[in-house]
């Protein structure tokens, strides 16, 4: 008996993934993925509410309570309200259909807070009651667009994510929902938008950074602002923390506060930031303390290069190269490591 | 844009505007229905929205519970003790209208809101069970729109009150048309079972008339009921429209008789089949009227009928109705809606050539001790005059020679004396005079009954109909005479030749209003000649609503259907239908395709394209491979004087349409950009038109 159970409860499963997968391969045909959806009767999904079902219940009463009576106005009435369910099925309809929708094709983030996926809505009429959210994730509700025809005067929507992992997420499908008119019919669709979560580990901030800074061999020559060095740099504000060798003596004692002495060091040695250097056990914690770095170290305007195990970035500096660096910390993959 | 928990549960946030317009709609459903319901059911509702209303004002959507309760509690345990009193139906609504008026004060979640919502329109049901006519119809479609704007507006916030109003009167609107057709061609079905029916007041006759009982009918402008005549129309004085016999008497009023009421009892339940027979010459069309009744709700079983009355049998309509043995006509259920039933009355056709023994007794029968002066007239009337006859002219010659006067204000009578009416005061009414002239009548041994009905009606040549008002109501006699049968003689028309002649004067109808007290009823103002041109235009109107829409039976649908349609085979009317749905499915795709196809271009880019296409009219064509800025030295080459504007609007449309700019200067580009196309379009027309005149100029040369 017990062994049939769990059998029945096996090919429920089985029936359950099956019919999900079929599903799925037929979704992606109808609705096939691109950053720009327009939304027609190909992609647009209508039912009845719940409200909808109890709605022509009514309508039946009240046309049994017509006929009961034989009168014709509340026949004409019941009438009326059942013709009232169509109008405002073709109006929950089309208030989706036409309506555009664009996203770029990547949006980017840190593990741990809410990516915000940017849709752009264009529509050439006023649309109402909009609900917009990524599968298990919070809804995004927009009350009213009011019809925009420029080309660059969009409505935009911010759907939340919330990044729990670092990694490269394909964007599920986003419901955009609307109950409008009467709450009747539940219009929806579920557009694949092409596009892709970056997120980056969580940076989690590491005292004295100095020491998990190596000089890297290989890199190119450049030059790197130190408090330990040759030739005198410039003077700047001190700040707590700073050793003391450093504090301008001079300058304090003619009474003109508290600056540090920065130095620069010509060097052919560039820093490297090694994954095994990080102090902690955990692969992720690890990956979030470079984070923290790398972001640290492009702040101060720094050169450094990157080492994880199997992948290195070469030194460099400026946006782009934060930004491979951070990427690199978003796929690194445990099986590189082994 | 918020954001919102999708598991949540959806909960119920109205908006300071809904919660106002929830609160309209609300006053305006209870005002439709407001009517039927007892004062303290109104009161309870007042409380409640008065509760809604300071709930409104500090901003709360739900009010404390056990209060609620309590309220509930009471209002129920009322409802119970006076239901037994209010009847099933009227109960029914009571509860409705408690539950709509409890409702509100806690609306926590959506489906809160969407029963309250679906409860209102119930109510607007409800209303329409008790009034039927075209203006309270227009006036329940007006709420039904308010009622489907609350719904949406929840679904429209932040969008303005007529904006909303625009989109709800759109929406009702746009289902109207279906739903007549759903109303003419849906097919109909018999009552499922047998309904509680309102219990209202009975309004109109009553059976049981004593002399200033019809006072209180005469006081009122209501409609009784509307004919329709088919082919002749009858005198005004023919105009005597039947409804109660009355042969029994009491010596205080007048009723029907026991034997009477059990014979039409008898007939209603079919163990007695009462079916005159007419001989050729009465059934002659110039003797025959044929008409059709529309009978207003009166809560009673009394219709109404014009001297000897046949009911149409090959009008389906008339199923419910009788013809009982005094030619009077019943329908076997009480009248709670329009009814409408078709007849054919003979004019000259005899009442009842014999009468039976027993029935000679009861229309001769009167209390011995009654009215002692007028029976030793009749007796000194009868010595005089041996002919019946002559001893009817008799009395009516006095009637019209002697001081009597007919006056909607008689002086009281003691104990419905007729003595002392008859002696005395001499002035009265149509009841007074016709139950003295009846009691004289049997007193001097002439079988008489009384009758009451209405006498006259108005015409309304708008609608080619009679309107009888309640104000028309009337008493008149019949008398037996031998070899004649029942012969109606109406004593009223000895004193009053007028009301029987044209209906109402001047001074009878001054009498009436001030007994109306109605200010705002439009019968008032009938002596104002465009009011009451108003008048009878809204009243011809509400006739055809009753006749077409009240009135449209299963019958009436089915012979309208096969009017249309009768001539088709079921298989053709298939293929007909499908061919109807196929082209417009095809319309609708077809469409969908056009629109779809269609993109939304940027306006500066539809602006630049117009103007691409004006110049290609002069022969200047853009090539494709062609940028924007090449393009504006072939304009220059070809067409130098249109040149600078179209350069102008070039250089907006590529800073517009290649560069990032910020919303203000889109707009301002996009503004200059436009007086730019006008400019352009300007110069082109003022080219254009100097060339044809220059042309005209040469040809005139």
């Amino acid at each position: 008996m017990d062994n049939l159970a769990k059998q029945q409860t096996k090919n429920f499963f089985w029936f359950k993934a099956k019919f999900t997968t079929l599903f799925n391969q037929w979704l992606s045909k109808r609705i096939p993925p691109s950053t720009k959806q327009q939304l027609s009767n190909r992609n647009v999904f209508i039912f009845p509410s719940q409200f909808g079902f109890v709605y022509l219940l009514f309508v039946l009463i009240l046309f049994l309570l017509a006929t009961n009576y034989q009168n014709n106005l509340i026949m004409l009435l019941s009438y009326l309200l059942a013709s009232l369910f169509i109008s405002s099925m073709l109006h929950s309809f089309f208030n989706l259909s036409g309506m555009a929708l664009e996203t770029p094709n990547e949006v980017i983030g840190f593990a741990g807070g809410v990516i915000y996926l940017p849709i752009k809505l264009s529509s050439n009429k006023a649309r109402f009651s909009l609900s917009f959210n990524l599968e298990n994730q919070k809804n995004t509700s927009l009350d009213v667009i009011n019809k925009n025809n420029l080309a660059d005067e969009n409505t935009e929507v911010l759907v939340p994510f919330s990044a729990n992992k670092r990694g490269i997420f394909k964007v599920k499908r986003v419901k955009v929902a609307s109950e409008f008119a009467l709450g009747l019919f539940t219009c929806w669709t579920r557009l694949d938008f092409a596009c892709q979560f970056i997120v980056y580990p969580q940076p989690l901030s590491l005292k004295l950074p100095i020491n998990y800074l190596h000089h890297d061999d290989n890199s190119p020559q450049g030059a790197l602002i130190n408090n330990r060095g040759d030739d005198f740099y410039q003077l700047k504000n001190y700040q707590q923390g700073e050793p003391l060798t450093q504090v301008a003596w001079k300058h304090l004692a003619k009474g003109q506060g508290w600056l540090s002495k920065s130095y620069q060091q010509n060097q052919a040695k560039q820093l490297l930031l090694n994954l095994a250097d990080m102090p902690s056990s955990d692969l992720e914690k690890k990956l979030s303390y470079l984070c923290y770095l790398i972001q640290d170290l492009h702040q101060s305007g720094q050169i450094f290069s990157l080492n994880l195990k199997g992948v290195n970035i070469l030194s460099g500096e400026g946006k782009l190269h934060l930004q491979q660096c951070l990427l690199a910390l978003a796929e690194f993959k445990q099986s590189k490591l082994e | 844009m918020s954001v919102n928990n999708a598991n949540k549960p959806a909960s119920f946030q109205a908006s300071k505007n809904l919660v106002w317009l929830l609160f309209l709609s609300q006053l305006a459903n209870f005002s439709l229905i407001g009517q039927e319901l007892s004062l303290w059911m109104l009161a309870l509702i007042g409380l409640c929205l008065l509760w809604r209303l300071v709930l409104n004002y500090r901003q709360l959507q739900v009010s404390s519970k056990w209060l609620l309760t309590l309220f509930a509690l009471s209002g129920c345990t009322v409802l119970a003790i006076s239901a037994q009193q209010l009847g099933l139906l009227l109960t029914m609504i009571h509860l409705l209208c408690f539950a709509y008026a409890l409702k509100q004060l806690e609306l926590k979640r959506r489906s809160d809101f969407y029963q309250l919502i679906l409860i209102a329109l119930f109510v607007l049901a409800a209303a329409m069970i008790f009034n039927q006519t075209l203006y309270f119809s227009m006036l329940v479609f007006a709420v039904l729109v308010v009622n489907i704007t609350v719904l949406i507006y929840f679904f429209m916030t932040n969008t303005t009150l007529p904006q909303v109003f625009k989109m709800g009167s759109k929406l009702v609107l746009q289902s109207v048309p279906l739903a007549v057709l759903l109303f003419i061609i849906f097919p109909r079905v018999a009552p499922f079972w047998q309904v509680p029916l309102a219990n209202s007041a009975k309004t109109g006759l009553s059976d049981e008339v004593r002399p200033g009982d019809i006072a209180s009918l005469i006081k009122s402008g209501n409609l009784a009921f509307r004919v329709n005549f088919t082919d002749n129309k009858p005198l005004f004085n023919q105009l005597y429209w039947r409804a109660i016999v009355l042969d029994q008497y009491d010596g205080n009023s007048w009723k029907k008789s026991t034997a009477s009421i059990a014979q039409g009892r008898a007939i209603i339940s079919g163990k007695w089949q009462f079916s005159p027979e007419f001989s050729l010459q009465d059934k002659r069309l110039n003797n025959t009227l044929s008409y059709q009744v529309i009978a207003q709700p009166s809560y009673q079983h009394w219709l109404y009928s014009l001297a000897v009355p046949e009911l149409n049998s090959r009008n389906a309509n008339n199923a419910d109705a009788l013809v009982l043995p005094d030619f009077t006509l019943l329908n076997k259920t009480a009248i709670t809606q329009a009814l409408s039933y078709q007849a054919n009355s003979y004019i000259h056709a005899p009442m009842n050539l014999m009468l039976s023994k027993y029935n000679r007794a009861r229309n001769l029968f009167y209390p011995t001790n009654a009215n002692p002066r007028l029976v030793a007239k009749a007796l000194k009337l009868r010595q005089q005059f041996k002919e019946d006859n002559q001893l009817i002219l008799k009395v009516l010659k006095d009637i019209r020679q002697q001081n009597y006067h007919y006056t909607l204000k008689p002086p009281p009578l003691i104990n419905n004396n007729l003595d002392q009416f008859y002696f005395d005061t001499k002035s009265g009414f149509c009841v007074h005079y016709a139950s003295s002239f009846t009691f004289l009548m049997r007193a001097a041994g002439i079988p008489a009954r009384v009758i009451t009905g209405y006498m006259g009606g108005e015409y309304n040549a708008n609608g080619d109909y009679y309107s009888i008002y309640q104000y028309d109501a009337h008493a008149w006699s019949e008398v037996w005479l031998k070899g004649k049968g029942w012969i109606r003689v109406d004593p009223t028309a000895a004193v009053s030749p007028e009301r029987v002649d044209k209906g109402f004067s001047q001074t009878l109808f001054a009498q009436q209003s001030v007994l109306d007290g109605n200010v705002f009823s439009l019968q008032n103002y009938r002596n104002i000649k465009w009011i009451n041109f108003f008048r009878q235009q809204i009243d011809a109107l509400d006739y055809q609503w009753t006749r077409w829409v009240i009135g449209y039976t299963p019958e009436r649908q089915l012979k309208l259907l096969s009017n249309w349609f009768g001539d088709y085979k079921p298989w053709q009317l298939a293929i007909l239908l499908m061919f109807t749905i196929g082209v417009i499915l095809a319309w609708l795709w077809w469409n969908n395709r056009i629109k779809s196809h269609k993109k939304i271009r940027a306006p500066w880019l539809e602006l630049y394209v117009k103007a691409l296409s004006l110049l290609a009219k002069q022969g200047i064509v853009k090539l494709k491979h062609q940028s924007a800025n090449d393009f504006i030295l072939t304009v220059l080459t070809k067409s130098p004087e249109n040149a600078h504007f179209f350069n102008c609007l070039s250089e907006n449309f590529i800073r517009l349409n290649y560069r990032m700019l910020n919303e203000n200067e889109r707009l301002s580009t996009c503004n200059e950009m436009k007086e730019n196309y006008n400019q352009f379009e300007r110069k082109l027309r003022s080219i254009r038109f100097n060339k044809k005149t220059q042309h005209i100029n040469v040809e005139k040369l």
